[in-house]
């Protein structure tokens, strides 16, 4: 499928999935973030974000919110979401800043996001639509888009197998794009307490108890691969194997929320 | 942004009916005052507005000093080019004049053209439509004439050019380079060859850019000018409506073997596309084909060995090094059996004597990004780039990805390995062009030319580019072929054809 086709494709998939709900149950979204630059970028994201509601919990890891910070969550709290964030000392472990943060959740659906990744203004909302009309109790998107910053180009990768495959139940999907119903969260043990590997905990666990998990198109988000950024290391080269499409620096669209 | 893509342009453009740019008409003359009488008087008779060009007859040391007849443009002047011991040519004349210029468009006219009235408007019409054209104007070779200026003049008035001459010939393997290239739309490295003198127009921006002729060129200044051109990304348009006469034939036909003589060791030196000139040479030539930056920081000796050595295995094309690394660091005190920086040492130490590597200190741990690589891509003469780091996977074959970019006609070819290093290669022109269009460079690579990145068990290794050595001369030949007029010319050939392909195959 090229690129166009796919555009088609989640538009009209768009189109029929919204024109059946009539109603949004509620969602939290759950950050945690170590990176000031990151949190600036991931806090313009969701302010156009086209979910109109939604509540923000804000774990904010090894380092204190600036101005500039406080002044974009203000525009947020305008827009009607509503926010709590809470610092965190550096003994602190990536999942148990994002457990913390999303045992305070109150939305019936929870979506968990990267801050160093890229999302397009539709992401929350194509999520919910697909949790929805599926009956998923995980829904997330495959890695079909993923900037790889030591040769600054964007990558596209689609097939009919593996994690670049779409609209399928699976037991994985992107851990920034994974949304969540808050129970099944909260009886796999949220994201557990570990330095990594917090989405892996999530996803087994819900499928350990029984729960489904769907993966559908990856259009809107861009997995960034940073130089020596990653929670882990693992190397870059094996997303270009068999890519569908290359674009110097972030793909350019306004799916992806950049231009 | 510019967005033509490689070498396209408009069809066809109508000649300009409100021009403003500037235009210096630059003609190198050394004697043949009456030759110059006829072009000065053709030149009055050009269509494009008078008050917007200006000749120079650049005066190279004439015995009787050049004078301005009375049919001549508007604006008229003789630039003396006094001669020194050192000092003399049409090459050294040119680039002396052109240095005090002004105008916007430089258009170099040889003192025997006679031009067609639209000559310069058709020049001109695609210089106002970009800034990135080298236009050639097209001629055909007379061996008589007898008309003197003032019936030059009469003639041109009643719209006579076309038969001032019945019988003429073109240079036929200049006009196959034009045919063989859908008219420079295609051009190849040895498309260099289409840039002549007689009659080409050029910015005065991109000519400084250029720096003008190369000085150590007697004759052929105007081929190496070209070669330069092309790989800095210059679009060339042969201007099928620019006609002129040139007086006399060529002295390349007349003298071919003494010019060849002359100016092959510099070819060979300055312009590597002709790399059967460099044929069972072991010299160390000007100009390399391949320059390679070199990030030798992780970089094992052994790696490092093994990739100059299979540049090096190439006598014909050669190379040079710019080597990245932390160098400063290996005069501090150290120990045989606690080296941290044995590696980097070893390097250096193999290096020592030989002036084809440079070496940069690297400015911090970081990585180099690419847009930083490709800004230390700047040798005007060399058609390939090229990027390595670290412990270079010893799967990888420069001579395959050199293979890669003459196949895919992509202009950046790149792998990435387990380890995350980086090799690429990236082709002059593409470079060329996407520096001249402003913005990213790396960006418009892929844009204006095209680009492909690969993971490493995904890159054919296999293919070198041997075979395709070859295809430049094969079409060198078939337009020698049709050159032939008599049947020494083609024992000539034969000849000719079965040596450039011994030393070609000795490789």
């Amino acid at each position: 499928m090229d690129f166009e086709a796919e555009l088609l494709a989640v538009s009209t998939e768009r189109t029929t999935r919204r024109a059946a709900i009539k109603k949004y149950p509620t969602l939290s979204v759950v950050i945690a973030t170590a990176r000031p630059s990151d949190l600036s970028n991931i806090l313009l994201q969701l302010e156009v974000q086209t979910m109109k509601k939604f509540e923000l919990l804000l774990g904010i890891h090894k380092f204190k919110m600036s101005a500039a910070h406080k002044s974009a969550i203000r525009r947020l709290q305008k827009r009607g979401i509503s926010i709590i964030t809470q610092d965190f000392s550096p003994a602190h472990t990536l999942g148990s800043v994002l457990t913390s943060m999303a045992k305070q959740s109150s939305g019936e659906y929870l979506a968990k996001m990267d801050d160093d990744d890229i999302y397009g203004s539709e992401h929350l909302r194509d999520l919910m639509d697909t949790a929805i009309t599926t009956g998923a109790d995980i829904v997330g998107k495959a890695m079909n888009y993923i900037y790889l910053e030591a040769i600054d180009l964007t990558v596209r990768r689609m097939g009919p197998t593996g994690i670049a495959s779409v609209n399928q139940w699976d037991d994985w999907v992107c851990g920034g794009t994974i949304l969540v119903k808050r129970s099944m969260a909260e009886a796999a043990g949220w994201f557990g307490e570990g330095k990594s590997a917090v989405d892996h905990f999530l996803l087994s666990g819900v499928k350990k108890n029984g729960g489904k998990i769907y993966r559908t198109y990856g259009l809107g988000y861009i997995y960034k691969r940073s130089i020596a950024s990653q929670t882990y290391i693992t190397n870059y080269s094996k997303y270009m194997r068999g890519t569908s499409g290359q674009r110097v620096g972030i793909w350019a669209h306004e799916e992806f929320g950049n231009i | 942004m510019r967005t033509s893509y490689r070498y396209s342009r408009p069809a066809s453009l109508d000649i300009i009916k409100r021009p403003n740019l500037k235009v210096a008409v630059v003609i190198a003359c050394r004697d043949g005052q009456d030759k110059l009488d006829l072009v000065l008087a053709a030149l009055k008779e050009q269509t494009y507005p008078a008050a917007l060009f200006t000749v120079y007859i650049i005066d190279d040391g004439s015995e009787k000093a050049l004078v301005l007849p009375k049919i001549r443009p508007l604006k008229t002047k003789i630039i003396k080019f006094k001669n020194k011991d050192q000092a003399w040519g049409k090459t050294l004349a040119t680039n002396y004049a052109v240095s005090t210029l002004k105008e916007d468009v430089l258009w170099f006219l040889d003192a025997d053209m006679i031009v067609e009235p639209h000559h310069l408007a058709h020049h001109m019409k695609w210089h106002h439509n970009a800034d990135d054209f080298v236009v050639l104007g097209w001629k055909r070779f007379v061996a008589e004439w007898s008309y003197s200026p003032e019936l030059l003049t009469s003639e041109l008035k009643a719209g006579a050019f076309a038969s001032l001459h019945k019988t003429s010939e073109g240079k036929e393997s200049w006009e196959l380079l034009i045919k063989g290239t859908d008219e420079l739309r295609k051009p190849g490295l040895e498309s260099f060859r289409a840039l002549v003198g007689a009659t080409f127009s050029i910015t005065r921006k991109n000519w400084n850019s250029l720096g003008g002729y190369n000085p150590v060129f007697t004759t052929g200044e105007d081929n190496e000018l070209g070669w330069r051109a092309l790989l800095a990304g210059l679009r060339f348009v042969p201007e099928r409506e620019a006609l002129s006469w040139h007086l006399g034939i060529s002295t390349v036909e007349v003298h071919t073997d003494a010019v060849i003589a002359h100016n092959r060791p510099l070819f060979a030196n300055h312009v590597p596309a002709l790399s059967y000139l460099r044929a069972n040479d072991q010299l160390t030539w000007a100009i390399a084909e391949n320059y390679v930056v070199a990030d030798c920081r992780n970089m094992p000796a052994e790696s490092f060995k093994n990739m100059v050595n299979e540049f090096f295995a190439d006598e014909k094309g050669q190379a040079r090094f710019l080597l990245i690394g932390n160098w400063k660091a290996l005069s501090a005190r150290y120990k045989i059996t606690g080296d941290s920086l044995k590696e980097l040492r070893e390097i250096k130490r193999w290096i020592a004597g030989d002036s084809r590597f440079t070496c940069e200190e690297a400015a911090s741990e970081k990585k180099l990004l690419i847009s930083e690589i490709l800004k230390r891509f700047n040798e005007p003469s060399t058609p390939f780039f090229y990027y390595t780091e670290g412990a270079i996977d010893p799967v990888v074959r420069f001579g395959a990805l050199r293979h890669r970019i003459s196949k895919s006609g992509n202009g950046f070819e790149g792998v990435v390995d387990s380890k995350d290093q980086r090799t690429f290669i990236v082709y002059a022109p593409a470079l060329g062009r996407a520096n001249l269009a402003g913005g990213y460079a790396y960006r418009n690579i892929q844009e204006l030319w095209g680009m492909r990145w690969h993971e490493i068990s995904q890159f054919d290794f296999s293919k070198t580019l041997s075979s395709n050595n070859l295809i430049p001369l094969v079409g060198i030949a078939i337009r020698a072929a049709k050159r032939i007029r008599k049947p020494s010319d083609f024992t000539k050939l034969v000849k000719k054809t079965v040596h450039v392909l011994k030393k070609t195959i000795s490789k």
